[in-house]
């Protein structure tokens, strides 16, 4: 198994940096709620992300493309040297890059490149910053004329989780139908149920 | 067998001298997906009160040195909605399971006591084996007697008191003397960290390793009690649930391992079994 690591001040992240090739870990899971595709159905899947964390969509393009989907990868990034490397990833992958210092792609932020792609897609799915989440859910209601469930997926991930399997309730997230844990009923929640 | 509440017509008689302590496997089923809960003498669940809680606001969860802060606030969905989705569940878990009572109004505590012993198997026996009164860490003797006399008002099961560690003898004592069946030692103290994703301070039950030898302190403190004893704080070996038992306890609770490492905590119980 490989690991995509992003340097992290984080005491667990730097361990697990540590590791060597012949290590042995011992893992739990899968946990949790993944992303999923819509069952019999084939279409436009969006993917955005503004931080360096996007493994998780990685493994949901494969899927989608398995199946027949058309894919648009859009990622932001400071500079391009810290931008997913496009060579990576299956020819078939439509790539939108945003660099916030223009050495890549778009100069700016992917948030001025999200309306036309909102407008395009099926279903988004998006592990990123809560702001960014937030603009996705204020442009999806802008763009798509109203807000709905089932078409915007998000990563949550911005709080520390104890356990993983609904014990300790640290990982609480606040949605219309009260409050969820995000080892169990997330990660992936679809934003529009949110309250963010 | 082990047991724990001998004064009590019922009883309380454990097979297995580890258990699993509130707060650490939500109702029971919590780890299902990864070990045999079974091998576990008896698993406490999560606080329930008579009406839902809400819990406490976000950050729950602080790291420090070798542990972690732990706030949840008794989030629960109250006793009408835990009865709903666990009474079936709890006698297939295949461990005996102790309801958790943070103290509360004396009349909610009974009522709840009375609500949890009502569950019966199909042979008229409660699914539930035990109730454990969670005390706060600053009380007072009269309202542990209030507590206590409003479970034994509720029900007939053995009732575990669990004390805050360092708690002063004026407490265990009047617990002893109102007829609890055996004595839990013992609640984390509390303590602050500093949630890092948010940067916010989070206060609440300090757990981990170092807990240990706080735990076997306060175990040698009530060992004149002349009332079974169940130790908890820090165990994250064998050989630190066998040092508590060595010292008196007669079974002994895993907290914070059970997050750190499951496998640990399972291996643990199943070399008692």
């Amino acid at each position: 198994m490989s690991l995509l690591l992003r340097p992290d001040p984080d005491p667990g992240m730097a361990w697990l940096s540590a590791r060597k090739e012949g290590d042995i870990l011992d893992l739990i899971g899968p946990l949790g709620t993944g992303f999923v595709l819509p069952d019999n159905v084939v279409g436009n899947l969006l993917l955005v992300s503004d931080q360096q964390m996007i493994v998780p969509l990685l493994g949901q393009m494969e899927r989608a493309m398995a199946v027949g989907f058309s894919v648009t990868l859009a990622l932001e990034s400071k500079r391009a040297t810290t931008l997913y490397p496009v060579a990576a990833l299956p020819p078939l992958v439509e790539f939108q890059a945003a660099t916030l210092d223009g050495s890549r792609g778009y100069h700016g932020s992917i948030i001025d490149l999200l309306p036309d792609l909102l407008r395009w897609a099926d279903m988004v799915c998006t592990v990123g910053s809560m702001e960014l989440y937030r603009t996705l859910k204020r442009q999806v209601k802008e763009v798509r004329f109203g807000a709905y469930k089932g078409f915007l997926y998000g990563l949550v991930a911005e709080n520390l989780m104890a356990c993983g399997v609904g014990a300790c309730l640290s990982c609480t997230i606040e949605t219309e139908a009260g409050l969820k844990l995000r080892c169990v009923d997330g990660p992936v929640f679809d934003l529009e149920t949110l309250q963010i | 067998m082990i047991e724990l509440a001998p004064q009590n017509k019922i009883g309380l008689s454990l097979s297995n001298p580890i258990m699993i302590a509130s707060g650490f496997c939500g109702y029971g089923d919590a780890y299902q997906k990864l070990f045999d809960i079974s091998s576990f003498g008896a698993v406490v669940t999560q606080p329930i009160t008579l009406r839902p809680q809400r819990g406490a606001i976000q950050p729950r969860l602080g790291e420090t040195k070798a542990g972690f802060i732990l706030n949840i606030g008794q989030q629960n969905p109250g006793v009408k909605k835990v009865i709903s989705r666990f009474r079936k569940k709890w006698p297939r878990l295949g461990a005996s399971v102790i309801a958790h009572l943070p103290a509360d109004e004396p009349n909610d505590l009974m009522r709840t006591a009375r609500a949890l012993s009502g569950i019966t198997s199909a042979q008229g026996h409660s699914v539930l084996v035990a109730v454990e009164l969670g005390l706060p860490h600053q009380t007072t003797t009269q309202a542990v007697k209030d507590w206590l006399k409003a479970i034994q008002d509720g029900t007939e099961l053995p009732i575990l008191v669990k004390l805050p560690l360092s708690i002063s003898r004026d407490i265990s004592e009047v617990a002893v003397t109102n007829n609890a069946d055996a004595l839990v030692i013992g609640i984390p103290p509390l303590g602050t960290a500093i949630s890092p994703m948010q940067g916010e301070l989070v206060t609440g039950l300090q757990y981990g390793p170092a807990l240990h030898s706080l735990a076997l302190y306060d175990l040698q403190r009530h060992a004149d009690f002349g009332i079974p004893l169940v130790a908890t704080g820090g165990i994250h070996s064998l050989a630190d649930a066998q040092i508590l038992l060595d010292a008196g306890a007669l079974a002994v609770q895993l907290d914070s391992l059970l997050f750190i490492d499951p496998k640990s905590a399972y291996e643990i119980a199943w070399n008692f079994s």
